[in-house]
């Protein structure tokens, strides 16, 4: 044993010193490692997770849309196309059997199979997939489907029941988790969610009938609305003009001015505003005898006109219509009758008639951009034009002109309320949804509003409304000849150009043409469907549109079960 | 006589071959499953071994003789390198000598803390013997900065540094070593240092400032240990390093698979696997009553433990990057090589003492 100098102990010492520095420098090494592993784990876990994982979205299929007999009006398609790049010209040319100069080729279902089964074609040939919706009848559909279009996976609708449902036909995307390499690379970790389908939506509008009214609605400028009264069900719904569905996108692309002149996106049934004119003749005698404002005997003597006011207001037959009662006012839909009832109604009577018939407010039918009109009150014209009310304006809008506005499925809903003789239920387009699974979903409670007025003041209005019809001097009569069926109904012509039409340039001799209306309801004892026609600045009339209507729908449609009563 | 067998520290060579065999399974895991690549290392590591026994075979007064030898080699493979060098990564590092191309820093590890060992168990305790002590050091250490090679440069710089304060320094000459240092590193940092180097002390100081540059490595290595939690995510199973995520996984950053796969067990297991290395080789330096032999001892066991801690400090977020490998583990010839002929050296040394 040696025995250490004191030089070496020294060193010894400062051995251990260095020994103690070093377990110091491990044991601050040893610290950091507890801190990041153990105390910061969860922060760096979900940071190396955040690296390497990545969700990509997997797109359901959009929701077919049907009509109420199951025919298909909305369907998705997948459209596939070749790159061409320098290298594959040849080859793709060869496959397609004619030359190309694009650098992408629209490839038929066929060739892509073809492509696909051959994997040393497929490995040449990128393929890819675009995503399509389809729409069927388009033109005749489109015032009820409106459209949309897809911008990559992703679907935009635009309008209609595209855009009100989209909830229900979008469905929900699925995601696929993927495993991410700092270099890029992918790789399937086979978890995922898969994607849930849109349900396919099924209308109630009768794919037959639509195509019908389209085809008998031959007018620059109109609207259609075919209803059944004891559900709301809306069984066509047509606004002219009208655009092809498929096109329209391809038309905002082109710049189209089609889409700028006609506005064809406007769907005059919902949001068109017109002055109801005579059609709401009824609503004015209703409230007055509800009112006490006239007995139901109640007559005039009629002389062509009325003066209020040192105003002399016109009936539209300059003689008169001699003694006239109510019912033979709403027959003959004579003014001077409604003059008298303006001014002992007042219009504060008159406007509230107007609401609770539901003009001035939206019927919350199912379709975007609904108007809701205007009823208009002293208040209204105080506020908007600066002006005060005077009897005169009572006395026009008695017989729906002036500033009053209603839309057509306003119209419609005052039509049902007098066949159904007190309530009508909320116009609806949809019959009902079939998920993916197959189950079948009605729409939740349709809603029903009811007008308790006497019901014998409701049956008066209906036979006077019958004998529009029925009465050799009934307006209605000329156009109903030699039917089939009973109806009731009110026609309507309205001088002043509509608040829409103003902005229109159609040729001037059409711009003088009046607005026809025509509202009705048949068969009178047990109505099953409501027509509303409104043709702008024609010739044609809304009544003739509606006999047509009337016609086809009961030789073709009374035996259908859903209908029947 | 004693018999062949007891030449060796069995304990030391157990804990060696511990941790070899340790890092051939963390190296596996780091090359990707590359089995070419592992095994051009397993033939290193063998070659490796060879030249530990070789070198544990030399007699400890000759290589004290060579001293001088060793300064003087060292002094001219760094000037060798500054002239004939070809550059990897932007640093003139290595020196291609036809056959085989090779770090010269790395040599420096052996032959500086040699020749030094030979001038401190010659020196007399003078003002002026210890400024020399200072020069021998400082010299191939500036050369090693210039290079440029910040990390060897700080790892023989402080191995060095260690061995003269264990071979006995007047409390004066401490002092003035602490002012020296105040005054030097400013200087260094505004004269010596290359804007990258500068970059990673800065992104060492600030990792967030810039993750997808310097910052990056540092970012991406914490998130790699520190996901690893405390069992780790398994063998072969981190998503860091085989997904590419952890930069240099084979080589400087190796220690982050460790982390992510092994956890805070393999963390901890491979730091006191090193401390226990180093250690031994320290109680048995305790023992040697030859002042050369200790110097030799503790400089070559110093070098290996704070290339470790370097390393270590580096992914794990504690010290700057720098660019020092984990001595025997991460993937390359050189710095193996020089790790286990100095581990041979060290075996020369305590040949003589382990059977007391």
């Amino acid at each position: 044993m040696f025995v250490q100098s004191e030089k070496t102990q020294g060193i010894s010492n400062r051995i251990y010193t260095l020994q103690l520095f070093f377990l110091v420098m491990s044991l601050v090494l040893i610290l950091q490692c507890f801190n990041l592993q153990m105390i910061n784990y969860r922060h760096y876990n979900d940071l190396s997770l955040h690296n390497y994982l990545k969700a990509t979205s997997i797109m359901p299929s959009r929701g077919k849309i049907v009509d109420r007999n199951g025919h298909l009006l909305v369907e998705n398609k997948v459209n596939f196309s070749a790159k061409v790049t320098k290298k594959n010209r040849p080859l793709i040319e060869s496959i397609l059997k004619e030359k190309t100069h694009s650098d992408l080729v629209p490839l038929s279902h066929k060739t892509t199979i073809k492509i696909k089964e051959n994997s040393e074609l497929a490995d040449k040939v990128d393929i890819l997939s675009t995503r399509q919706r389809k729409y069927y009848d388009s033109k005749e559909m489109f015032s009820v489907i409106g459209y949309g279009s897809f911008y990559g996976q992703e679907f935009k609708p635009a309008l209609g029941i595209e855009k009100y449902y989209d909830d229900i036909l979008k469905g929900q995307p699925g995601y696929d988790l993927l495993k991410v390499s700092a270099r890029g690379s992918l790789e399937k970790t086979g978890k995922s969610i898969p994607p849930v389908n849109g349900a396919t939506v099924t209308l109630t509008i009768d794919r037959d009938l639509q195509k019908f009214v389209h085809k008998t609605l031959r007018v620059s400028k109109g609207a259609v609305v075919v209803m059944n009264p004891n559900n709301g069900e809306v069984l066509a719904l047509v606004s002219q003009p009208s655009l092809d569905s498929n096109q329209i996108p391809n038309m905002y692309q082109n710049n189209n001015p089609l889409l700028k002149k006609n506005q064809p996106e406007f769907n005059r049934v919902i949001s068109g505003l017109i002055s109801p004119g005579s059609t709401i003749k009824p609503i004015i005698a209703l409230s007055a005898l509800e009112n006490n404002v006239i007995k139901r005997s109640y007559r005039i003597q009629d002389h062509g006109h009325y003066v209020v006011a040192n105003h002399v207001f016109h009936d539209w037959v300059p003689k008169g219509h001699g003694i006239v009662d109510l019912e033979k006012a709403i027959m003959v839909s004579c003014d001077t009758y409604f003059y008298i009832l303006a001014k002992k109604m007042g219009i504060n009577l008159i406007s509230n008639a107007f609401s609770e018939f539901g003009l001035g407010q939206k019927t919350g039918i199912d379709l975007p951009n609904e108007s809701s009109g205007l009823v208009p009150t002293p208040e209204w014209k105080q506020f908007n034009r600066g002006a005060s009310w005077y009897v005169g304006d009572t006395i026009i809008t008695t017989i729906g002109q002036g500033a009053l506005l209603s839309t057509p499925i306003q119209l419609a809903c005052v039509t049902a309320l007098i066949s159904n003789e007190g309530f009508y239920y909320v116009p609806h387009l949809l019959k009902g949804t079939t998920d993916i699974s197959g189950h079948q979903h009605q729409p939740s409670h349709i809603k029903k509003v009811i007008r308790d007025y006497d019901p014998k003041h409701y049956e008066l209005i209906k036979r006077s409304m019958k004998k529009v019809i029925s009465d050799p001097n009934g307006t209605g009569h000329y156009y109903f000849r030699n039917r089939s069926y009973s109806v009731a109904g009110k026609t309507g012509t309205t001088q002043i150009t509509s608040h829409h039409s103003q902005r229109a340039d159609a040729p001037i001799p059409l711009h003088l043409e009046n607005h026809s209306l025509f509202i009705g309801y048949a068969p009178v004892d047990h109505p099953q469907v409501i027509v509303v026609t409104i043709v702008e600045n024609s010739e044609l009339s809304a009544a003739t549109v509606s006999r047509k209507i009337l016609d086809f729908y009961f030789k073709h449609m009374v035996n259908n079960d859903e209908i029947k009563l | 006589m004693r018999s062949n067998s007891s030449t060796f520290d069995t304990t030391l060579l157990s804990l060696i071959f511990i941790y070899i065999g340790i890092g051939i399974i963390i190296l596996y895991s780091g090359t990707d499953q590359n089995i070419p690549t592992l095994m051009r290392q397993l033939s290193r590591l063998s070659c490796g071994i060879f030249l530990m026994f070789m070198a544990s075979l030399i007699n400890p007064r000759d290589l004290n003789e060579m001293g001088t030898v060793f300064f003087f080699l060292s002094i001219i493979i760094l000037l060798a390198v500054y002239l004939f060098g070809s550059s990897g990564k932007g640093a003139q590092r290595w020196l291609d000598i036809g056959v085989i191309k090779f770090q010269p820093s790395e040599i420096v590890k052996l032959t500086l803390p040699l020749a030094l060992a030979s001038w401190l168990d010659f020196r007399t305790n003078t003002f002026t013997n210890h400024f020399i002590s200072f020069s021998i050091l400082a010299i191939p250490c500036l050369l090693i900065l210039i290079q440029p090679d910040l990390g060897t440069a700080i790892l023989i710089g402080s191995t060095g540094l260690i061995m003269i304060l264990i071979s006995g320094l007047p409390s004066y000459m401490i002092a003035m070593c602490i002012g020296f240092a105040i005054t030097a590193i400013p200087y260094a940092w505004f004269n010596i240092l290359h804007d990258y180097q500068k970059a990673r002390i800065i992104t060492f100081l600030n990792p967030g400032h810039d993750s997808m540059g310097a910052g990056y490595h540092i970012i991406q290595s914490k998130i790699a240990i520190g996901s690893g939690g405390f069992a780790g995510k398994g063998w072969l199973n981190g998503t860091q390093s085989h997904l590419f995520f952890l930069p240099e996984h084979a080589t400087d950053f190796i220690f982050g698979i460790v982390g992510e796969e092994f956890g805070f067990i393999g963390t901890t297991f491979i730091i006191l696997l090193i401390l226990a290395i180093t250690y031994r080789v320290l109680m048995i330096a305790h023992k040697i009553d030859k002042p050369y032999e200790r110097y030799v001892c503790c400089g070559l066991i110093t070098n290996f433990f704070l290339g470790s801690i370097i390393n270590i400090g580096m992914v794990i977020g504690i010290f700057p990057v720098v660019g020092v490998p984990l001595p025997l583990i991460s993937y390359g010839g050189t710095h193996a090589w020089i790790l286990l002929i100095s581990l041979g050296i060290i075996f020369s040394m305590i040949r003589s003492y382990i059977s007391r």
